[in-house]
């Protein structure tokens, strides 16, 4: 990707807001992600308030060269900017979904660009799993929705590991490395309010009751993360949460099938890469040792993923931190 | 007598206890056991009929090659269907 030109310097949290919503009512803002680049046009001046909230340490960029989805979060016009008012997310002149609400245009526009990056960016395969780095290796955590992926991800953001993304596990089959996709984490129901007393210090986005979902907040990336998002991570580990309510701490050994089908069967476009996500995946279930993690106790959890960290530094011949 | 041949770039590789076979034929993976596995290594080396492969694994692993055939043949639907093996046609030639 190109690095795109005409940084101000400053980040979107230095940015007063009528400066930010005539930026997107105008040419647009770019938002650069790591591996890929958003640039967002919008008239809602709600999008403008929310989009600051939690893409806070990213830079404030008025003008591109590239972007790999150019996005649209628009009013309707006629009768529905007055009745029940909705926002509509356009790409490339299409609308792929169903407007949401006027005042939550940020689930909308966080939603439709993880839908676009998943059909899109077929340089990298794309393994749903959250994606932390630590001691320049990545570890990976691929999980079915409401498994605790997003929390133990978010938590794991709080405490030192660096986030590469909630979403995607953005690997690149020709460098071998993990690239970052980093954008808010999107936490739902009672895991809000478990990430608010887990690191009270984070920086959250307003809440969305009643979306598909149920409530969604999002967790705003740390600075460190924003700043870094061009630092490519190793295969380190692969670890499966699984959150259960009262359970202790259970940490097993996966079987390489396992891995395989977790990896594999579970990405956005394994099929899609045909030969070359086979042998990605085959790449990654050799060079990664696996666990699944059952809790219920996050700080159990993040003590037990630290207490195997050394094992798999030392494994890669990493520095231990 | 029915003949198949593996589909050229078939990749099958061992995961843990199973087989993951990529077929280029319809892009999809599926996890063997080693039984139909082994099928798919004996026919890229040659054997092409039930009763060859069944000769054939019959020889590797000392066993009876008519006690063989029921399990292979219960393999091809499913090879074929992954696309991973294709039938030959007799009298024609294949690459």
């Amino acid at each position: 990707m190109a690095v795109n030109k005409a940084q101000s310097g400053r980040t979107l949290a230095e940015v007063h807001q009528p400066e930010l919503e005539r930026a997107l009512a105008g040419q647009g803002l770019w938002i650069d992600l790591g591996a890929a680049t958003v640039r967002v046009q919008s008239d809602s001046v709600d999008f403008a308030a929310q989009l600051q909230s939690v893409y806070d340490q990213f830079p404030f960029e008025k003008q591109g060269i590239w972007a790999d989805m150019h996005v649209r979060i628009r009013r309707p016009r006629g009768v529905r900017r007055w009745v029940r008012p909705q926002v509509r997310f356009q790409c490339d002149g299409q609308r792929p979904f169903e407007p949401f609400p006027a005042d939550s245009p940020l689930p909308l526009f966080e939603w439709g660009c993880n839908w676009l990056i998943g059909r899109r960016l077929n340089d990298l395969l794309l393994l749903h799993a959250g994606a932390v780095e630590k001691s320049g290796l990545a570890l990976l955590l691929p999980a079915l929705p409401g498994s605790g992926k997003s929390t133990l991800t978010a938590a794991l953001s709080q405490r030192g590991w660096r986030l590469l993304s909630d979403e995607f596990g953005a690997f690149d089959p020709e460098s071998g490395a993990f690239r970052a996709l980093l954008k808010p984490i999107a936490l739902k129901n009672q895991s809000i309010d478990v990430m608010r007393r887990f690191a009270p210090e984070a920086v959250f986005g307003p809440e969305f009751p009643k979306t598909r979902k149920g409530t969604v907040a999002h967790l705003a990336p740390p600075r460190e993360a924003v700043v870094r998002r061009y630092e490519c991570a190793r295969p380190g580990a692969v670890i499966l949460p699984k959150w259960v309510a009262n359970s202790p701490t259970r940490f097993e050994a996966l079987a390489e099938n396992v891995v395989f089908a977790a990896l594999a069967f579970n990405a956005f476009n394994y099929s899609l890469l045909g030969a070359v996500g086979f042998q990605a995946v085959l790449r990654l279930v050799r060079q990664c040792p696996a666990w699944q993690l059952v809790y219920s106790d996050l700080d159990e959890a993040l003590a037990t993923i630290e207490s195997v960290w050394s094992e798999v530094t030392e494994r890669n011949g990493a520095p231990v931190q | 007598m029915a003949r198949y041949a593996r589909v050229a770039g078939t990749l099958v590789e061992p995961v843990g206890d199973v087989w993951a076979a990529f077929s280029p034929t319809t892009g999809e993976t599926v996890l063997l056991n080693h039984e139909t596995a082994s099928i798919l290594e004996v026919l890229g080396a040659g054997a092409d009929s039930t009763a060859e492969i069944c000769a054939v694994l019959a020889a590797d692993c000392g066993l009876d090659a008519n006690s063989l055939a029921e399990v292979v043949e219960t393999c091809w639907p499913r090879l074929l269907e992954a696309g991973l093996v294709r039938e030959r046609l007799s009298g024609h030639a294949y690459v």
